[in-house]
């Protein structure tokens, strides 16, 4: 019999590959479970709040593997730690799990980053993700990982907004706004990522840090360009400071507000145009390098290269206006 | 990390791995790849953040003949960031020929060739802002771009490779984060180095020696010494620091500051097409949005069998203070001057003074054509004044087919063009420059050998006709004296300390451990400008000297006994 893994968050981008990832490739009896599932082939949907314990324990009881891809707002991303903690904590028996953190541990710091650096986070996001993981390291069996920037066809935060962005002409070549490092990994090295933690044994109790490797990690700049140019949305623009400054002080804000009102009034966000918001300028300024030599090894993964992956990426964007035309 | 010095205590010594003399191209071009690496690096930086006429002033020289050369003050600028504060961004970079002995050039031939080069122009590149290292049009435009001059059917002239440029990027502020943010770098602004000090026995630098023009004295102690303070200031440092070699540091054979070169440039002839020729007279933007520019430009073949230099030239619209070329526009531009900074001015207008009736030539032309000079004063407004990748410079398409051509030439190396010390000191009491920049009959040569085969190739191919008055090619190349800006060969690269000041490494013949960067060590000057090579090889050299350190080089000589004392 096949060995059975909840993922939970499932219906999220990286928690829907994971599943149909594990339901294609055979040998997992596949359990989504997020709080309004959508049916999928070759998986089991499960309705459940992640931020119940009880919920959480009616079914970690019953599998061999937990994938934590449930994310949030701070508070969601807190009270899902701990109700998962305190539904493991309840079993005999341990299942392996595999919890979803992110680089935005490592906050504001810059250098080479390795599993072993200080966490220092600065956002609400960083420290709730950072609280999460101090909550599970703690339960047995469980890896922790920690993917940069997860870029790839149907990314919406560092693939298809920055799309928009860069047909818009928002974004392009930034200058010193650009110098940082765009610590990228495609969805499919992060998917193959936490299907290897759920197989090796030497995993469990260890943190593996998720991007491209440093020597080849692009600047954000040398990224933008580059997509750019896959994209055909060409010449690449240079984006002067000044503009940068009116989009986050301004039209982010802005935005912002137009979507809070389109929320009260019950209708779709989905029309407005991306924001450039301050934490996005800082980080593409932020001069920090995970150092993923711990996963290519011991996880036995191989990145995608930048290139190859931005190809694909671009046509799959390139595919979806197509789409959406009348028949 | 960027420390003013005026803030250190007096008497201030410091220590480093690798000290750098200058923050230009080729000063931030070396620091930046020590950045967060293991090094100590001090940038020693006689400027501050923005042009200050005090510090200028410690630039002024004297000039043997002033229509020659343009005063030592002007065409380079002593502040942090140095002259790209105000380049024109144009990045070309060497092609093999320049690298090579050629028999009809004297004193020809680098000691390393163009392949050794090669690796770091893409690099280069980037650091200038000019996009990818793609200097053809075939690469860089690789869907076509339409021909420059259709039907030009030219043996020796090739229209295919590209000038390519930066924003123009200021180096300092462009990467003043990075440089800031390096814990293992200092940049020291307001620090004048004033000497640099051998060990007794002259084999190594012991000290670099800084003032600033508040009196501050300080000393930096390193493993490494760079001179990067440009082409004329290198060679005056070398020059003045006589303490111990008496001629001079690397110069026992007489080679410091001599073969100083710059272009010779200057805008000739008329090109009338006939009428239906095709020809893309501006700029085309590839797809990284740079602004690139083809150009007529001398086969290598073509300049070995004419014996000549090299050479390149680029369609130019008619001279701005003739009022005669009628457009709105260039009139305009002339109506301007003084709104225009000097060193551009001066191509523009020319020194010479005008009349009141040519300005009011000029003003007719503004009024009867005032909807070029709109259009031509709103695109300068909006792609130069308010973009930060600048338009690069005028372009204002003719009502009828008619050019002139504006050429850029290599300038021979010649020892007898020299820079000295000469008598007078600045205010810090270092003896200022004394130039004398000479030409030869060669390099009138190259442009008019090079004009004929144009303007025979023109006729040739039946396109139109290439006008142009060959006796006055040497006044045309001289109307506003060596190009500025550049200044090349002063402590050239060369074997053999009989051969050149610096090694192939850049290290000074004879001195362990004091390189030259910049377009001093340039043994030959190419028709390519060279801040795009200055850039390469600072980039090379950080490579050398981080191999250098990491094999444990030696640390700083032993001080000389009254300084230990
Ligand atoms: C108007 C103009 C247009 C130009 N256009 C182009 C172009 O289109 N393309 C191109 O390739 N090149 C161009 N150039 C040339 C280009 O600016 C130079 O090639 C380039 O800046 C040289 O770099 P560098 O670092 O060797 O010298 P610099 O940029 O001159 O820097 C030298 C630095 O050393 C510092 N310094 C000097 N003396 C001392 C001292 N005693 N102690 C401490 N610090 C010192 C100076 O303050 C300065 O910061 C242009 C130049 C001018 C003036």
């Amino acid at each position: 019999m096949s060995a059975r893994v909840l993922v939970l968050g499932g219906s999220g981008y990286i928690g829907g590959q994971v599943a149909r990832t594990l339901a294609a490739a055979g040998g997992w009896q596949v359990i989504v479970a997020s709080r309004r599932p959508r049916a999928a082939a070759g998986v089991r949907t499960l309705a459940l709040d992640a931020r119940n314990a009880d919920a959480l324990a009616g079914v970690v009881g019953g599998v061999d593997a937990v994938v934590n891809c449930v994310t949030g707002g701070p508070a969601d991303i807190r009270a899902n730690a701990d109700a998962l903690a305190t539904a493991l904590r309840r079993q005999a028996r341990a299942p392996r799990l595999v919890h979803l953190s992110s680089m935005a541990v490592y906050g504001a710091s810059t250098g080479r980053i390795d599993e072993w650096s200080v966490t220092a986070p600065q956002s609400g996001y960083g420290r709730a993700k950072c609280d999460a993981e101090d909550i599970l390291r703690h339960c047995p069996n469980t890896v922790l990982l920690r993917p940069g920037c997860v870029y790839g066809p149907g990314s919406v935060q560092w693939s298809v907004r920055i799309a928009q962005l860069l047909r818009e002409r928002r974004l392009g070549d930034l200058g010193a706004d650009g110098d940082g490092y765009g610590n990228l990994v495609h969805v499919d090295d992060v998917v193959a990522a936490i299907r290897q933690s759920l197989y090796r044994d030497s995993a469990a109790g260890k943190t593996f840090n998720l991007s491209l490797a440093d020597a080849d990690l692009p600047t954000w700049n040398e990224y933008f360009v580059e997509f750019a140019r896959r994209l055909g949305a060409v010449p690449v623009a240079r984006i002067p400071a000044r503009r940068l400054s009116l989009e986050t002080q301004l039209l982010a804000p802005l935005l912002k507000l137009a979507e809070l009102g389109l929320r009260r009034l019950g209708l779709d966000t989905g029309g407005l145009p991306p924001a450039i918001t301050p934490s996005m300028r800082a980080l593409w300024q932020q001069r920090i390098r995970l150092d993923s030599r711990r996963a290519a090894a011991e996880l036995g993964l191989r990145w995608k290269p930048l290139g190859e992956g931005l190809a694909e990426t671009a046509a799959a964007l390139r595919v979806v206006p197509l789409a959406r035309q009348p028949a | 990390m960027i420390i003013d010095a005026l803030e250190l205590p007096a008497g201030t010594e410091l220590q480093a791995d690798v000290c750098i003399v200058g923050s230009g191209a080729a000063g931030i071009a070396l620091a930046l790849p020590f950045a967060d690496g293991r090094h100590e690096v001090i940038v020693i930086e006689a400027g501050g953040a923005r042009h200050e006429p005090e510090t200028q002033a410690l630039y002024a020289g004297e000039v043997a003949d002033t229509r020659l050369h343009p005063p030592l003050d002007r065409y380079r600028e002593r502040r942090y960031g140095g002259s790209t504060t105000t380049w024109g961004g144009r990045c070309v970079p060497f092609d093999p020929i320049d690298f090579e002995v050629r028999d009809y050039v004297p004193h020809s031939g680098w000691p390393i060739g163009h392949e050794t080069l090669q690796p770091y122009y893409a690099r280069a590149t980037q650091l200038c802002e000019a996009g990818e290292c793609a200097f053809d049009a075939a690469s860089a435009f690789p869907r076509g771009l339409p021909p420059l001059l259709a039907g030009f059917d030219s043996a020796s002239f090739s229209t295919d490779t590209l000038e390519r440029f930066s924003c123009p990027t200021d180096f300092g502020r462009r990467y003043r984060q990075r440089l800031d943010a390096a814990a293992n770098l200092r940049v020291l602004l307001h620090a004048n180095v004033t000497g640099v000090e051998l060990g007794d026995d002259g084999r190594a630098v012991s000290a670099v020696r800084a003032a600033s023009l508040g009196g501050k004295t300080l000393r930096v102690r390193a493993r490494c010494v760079i001179l990067a303070a440009g082409g004329l200031e290198n060679a005056r440092l070398l020059l003045a620091s006589d303490e111990v070699q008496r001629t001079g540091i690397g110069n026992a054979h007489d080679l410091v500051g001599r073969y100083y070169m710059c272009h010779l440039a200057g805008t000739t002839g008329t090109l009338a097409l006939e009428p239906g020729v095709a020809v893309r007279y501006g700029y085309d933007v590839s797809d990284d949005g740079i602004y690139c520019r083809r150009r007529f430009a001398l086969r290598a073949d073509a300049q070995r069998r004419l014996g000549v230099g090299n050479f390149i030239a680029r369609l130019h619209h008619p001279r701005i203070t003739d009022p005669a070329h009628g457009s709105g526009a260039l009139s305009l531009l002339y109506l301007a001057k003084p709104f225009i900074p000097y060193e551009y001015a001066k191509r523009l207008h020319g020194d010479d003074a005008h009349g009141i009736g040519r300005w009011l030539a000029h003003l007719g032309n503004l009024v009867r054509d005032p909807l070029q000079a709109f259009a031509f004063a709103w695109q300068m407004l909006t792609q130069r004044k308010l973009a930060e990748r600048k338009f690069p410079s005028i372009i204002i398409e003719p009502r009828r087919p008619r050019f002139s051509l504006d050429f850029h030439a290599e300038q021979l190396p010649n020892p007898d063009s020299r820079v000295t010390l000469g008598s007078e000191r600045d205010a810090l009491g270092m003896r200022r420059l004394h130039l004398d920049w000479r030409y030869r009959r060669e390099d009138v040569e190259t442009v008019a050998r090079a004009l004929a085969t144009f303007a025979a190739d023109v006729r040739a191919s039946g396109i139109g006709r290439y006008d142009y008055d060959p006796d006055a090619i040497e006044a045309e190349m001289l109307r506003y004296g060596a190009y500025g800006g550049h200044h090349i060969g002063t402590a050239r690269m060369g074997r053999s300390p009989r051969e050149g000041v610096v090694d192939t490494n850049l290290q000074v013949h004879g001195v362990d451990n004091l390189f030259v960067a910049g377009a001093a060590v340039f043994p030959t000057s190419s028709q390519a400008n060279p801040t795009l090579t200055i850039v390469a090889l600072s980039l090379r050299l950080a490579g050398h000297l981080q191999a250098r350190l990491a094999a444990g080089a030696p640390h700083a000589a032993a001080p000389p006994r009254e300084l230990a004392a």
